[in-house]
């Protein structure tokens, strides 16, 4: 038999491990939704998720024609697709948090205002669901090193690291734009930009080393750059500068902020959505 | 809390704000608005209660019936104790799981088949994929969906849907149902299936709350009855809520009637026992008019106040204008359009007054036939039988207990119903 107690103060005065254990406790909730996604995503489609392997070719294939046959960037001893796809597939998968975590409540109002689970819930099963997609695009990036003949680095031990890394940095901002959509739609309209623009400011596609010293640190206080200096580091064994500490500290506090904020609107989410 | 408590609520209160929108403001005063600090325009932020300082004891196997007009506080009650909102004051104790339907078929997904679908709802409720997979049989079955189990839902019928939904929620095993306006949903059978699944929870000892505006479900299902007014408790103890309740509607009803009825406009329902019309307006037409109907007390004559022991009377004064045959009728109308009663004049009896002239038809109804009731009367009259005037809502009567007995029939108020006649009972000792 269980026993709740709910009082008005119930919004108030909670304190973020206790949101946490709330959402653990419906953990089986994260996949469910996760599983329905996915499901859902393919649904009434003959390739299913072999689409997401043609998007990764044709995303290589086009960059590598237009970066590396075109405008011939050279990146040390790396084959160019090599060197730019563990940044795209970063890039990608950051979009997608803070597209869909961003707006995950709003998809999804029609479930809060009608049962309860802790909202939380929401922007973290997108995760899961991008996730999926991207281990796809890994994939697709492993059978690129056995084509080039380049062997992976011992470091790629570390790689759930690094996709934990860039999980919270996507969730950093995304849990606060879900947070925002409650009352404010505009954000709807900000994020085509963050997220179209914000590749070209980011080493993807170049290398830092292409910039003149005196901006790198730009660069720096770019957390997607050390995101994606992490998996360069990671998977080719790249060099790996401590000043990305300049863009990854702030992710955290920005992802603890969240979801402290959070944690004091998720009561009165149903009222305003 | 006591064991046998399933939910206790004090000084439960629900305020909404309704957005202070600065009307009148165009773009540029607004850009000033946010980043000026000056000019600011006061907002008035208007408030108001949903529900106010709401105090109930409901006791496990309590099946509680909820009533109330829309927008008196009945789902946002729900959703409260559904979690689904916060309370902006007061304390709500539960003592046991939860299972709500505020919607039917809450978080299906057209996409997914009928078991994905059981699972994932299952798993908002909180309940595990082991535990889903015990009941998940049982849910199937009662929901008679069968062999489309592993169909899209999207493809279902409409009926289907409602009922696999409905199946889920009554097959999980909660200690605690809530239930949004659900029987009125799916055919008749369906809506009987349900009625039935309710009682067998009931009867099972567990607490179900039930917000339905059908009185008869509510009567049938429901141990006791709470009524939602403006976002205030009326209990049982406080009055007959139900007499309330349903007066309530036919004010509402008589406005609507009236704002729409040209007729009824100048003179309708000043005394709701008569009525009368002048030459023009007159129901008919030029082979007959109707003149007046109304409602008389035969047991205590002249009496406006109508008791359950009395016996009463319905006259219908018509002129006819010419030989045809006439029929009259009159139809008797409870609460929720209910027909109860239809009654026809005999045609043979009266055959031979077919003449031109002024006549009067009267019907009588016994004492004691009648329960405390408000009915809607109407007339309908053929004229060789066509019909004329059919208007089921001209006079209403309202009858209520004879208050020497009101005590009595308090006892068996769960027998409420349309009729209450006093019928020749005999009661024999067997002797073998």
């Amino acid at each position: 038999m269980t026993y709740k107690k709910i009082t008005f103060e119930s919004s108030k005065g909670k304190s973020i491990t206790l949101a946490l254990s709330k959402v653990w406790k419906y953990r089986a909730l994260i996949l469910a939704f996760a599983v329905r996604d996915i499901r859902t995503q393919y649904a009434q489609t003959k390739l299913g998720i072999v689409w997401s392997f043609i998007q990764a070719i044709t995303a290589a294939l086009i960059i590598n024609f237009f970066f590396g046959i075109l405008i011939k960037i050279q990146i040390q001893n790396i084959p160019y697709i090599l060197y730019a796809f563990p940044g795209m597939m970063a890039w990608y998968y950051f979009s997608y948090i803070v597209n869909y975590s961003g707006t995950s409540l709003v998809q999804s109002q029609h479930i809060i205002n009608k049962m309860y689970f802790p909202k939380l819930i929401l922007p973290l099963y997108k995760t899961l669901v991008g996730l999926i997609e991207f281990l796809i695009w890994f994939v697709f990036f492993l059978i690129m090193l056995i084509l080039y003949s380049h062997p992976i680095s011992v470091n790629a031990v570390l790689l759930p690291f690094c996709i934990l890394l860039n999980i919270i940095t996507g969730l950093s901002i995304a849990i606060w734009l879900s947070a925002i959509t409650i009352r404010y739609r505009d954000v709807f309209h900000i994020i085509p930009y963050v997220v179209g623009f914000g590749i070209f400011v980011t080493p993807v596609f170049f290398e830092t080393a292409m910039i003149p010293q005196a901006y790198h640190f730009l660069i720096y206080f770019n957390p997607m750059a050390g995101v994606i200096a992490c998996y360069r580091w990671c998977l080719l064994d790249m060099y790996l500068s401590v000043n990305y500490l300049l863009g990854i500290i702030p992710v955290f506090l920005l992802f603890l902020s969240g979801l402290y904020y959070f944690r004091r609107v998720e009561g009165k989410i149903a009222d305003i959505i | 809390m006591e064991e046998n408590i399933a939910i206790r609520i004090s000084g439960l209160s629900k305020k909404y704000n309704l957005s202070g929108k600065k009307i009148g403001l165009n773009f540029s005063e607004r850009l000033k608005d946010i980043f000026l600090k000056k000019n600011k325009t006061v907002i008035k932020k208007e408030s108001f209660y949903a529900l106010k300082d709401i105090n109930l004891e409901i006791k496990k196997g309590e099946s509680l019936g909820i009533i109330g007009r829309n927008g008196a506080g009945k789902s946002t009650f729900l959703k409260i104790l559904s979690e689904v909102v916060e309370p902006t004051e007061g304390t709500i104790e539960i003592n046991g799981s939860v299972a709500s339907v505020l919607e039917v078929g809450m978080g299906f997904h057209p996409d997914l088949t009928g078991r994905e679908n059981v699972f994932l709802s299952c798993a908002m409720m909180g309940i595990t994929k082991k535990q889903t997979q015990k009941q998940f049989d049982k849910i199937v079955a009662f929901s008679g969906v069968g062999k489309f189990i592993d169909q899209p839902v999207k493809h279902y019928s409409s009926g289907m849907y409602i009922r696999l939904a409905f199946s889920v929620v009554t097959n999980i095993d909660a200690d605690i149902l809530l239930f949004d306006e659900v029987l009125n949903m799916g055919d008749l059978s369906f809506q009987m299936k349900c009625t039935k699944k309710i009682k067998e929870l009931v009867d099972k000892k567990k607490t179900v709350l039930l917000v339905s505006h059908n009185l008869n479900d509510i009567q049938q299902l429901c141990s006791s009855i709470i009524c939602f007014d403006n976002g205030k408790l009326l209990t049982n103890e406080d009055s007959n809520i139900i007499g309330k309740y349903m007066e309530d509607s036919r004010t509402e009803r008589k406005e609507i009637h009236e704002a729409n009825s040209s007729i009824a406009k100048k003179n309708a329902y000043e005394n709701i026992l008569s009525r009368e019309w002048i030459h023009e307006e007159a129901l008919g037409n030029d082979k007959i008019k109707l003149r007046r109907i109304w409602i008389e007390n035969e047991t205590r004559k002249g009496d406006k106040v109508i008791f359950t022991s009395d016996s009463i009377s319905i006259n219908i004064e018509y002129e006819k204008f010419d030989k045809s045959i006439i029929d009259i009728g009159i139809t008797m109308t409870s609460f929720n359009n209910l027909f109860l009663v239809s009654a026809l004049k005999n045609t043979e009896i009266l055959d031979d007054m077919n003449f031109c002239g002024c006549y009067v038809a009267k019907v009588n109804f016994p004492e004691n036939f009648f329960n405390e009731i408000i009915l809607d009367i109407g007339i309908e009259i053929y004229l060789n039988y066509k019909a004329v005037i059919r208007d089921h809502n001209v006079i209403a009567l309202k009858i209520i207990y004879t208050p020497e007995n009101k005590k009595f029939y308090s006892v068996y108020s769960k027998h409420l119903g349309p009729l209450n006649p006093k019928l020749d009972w005999k009661l024999n000792k067997k002797t073998d």
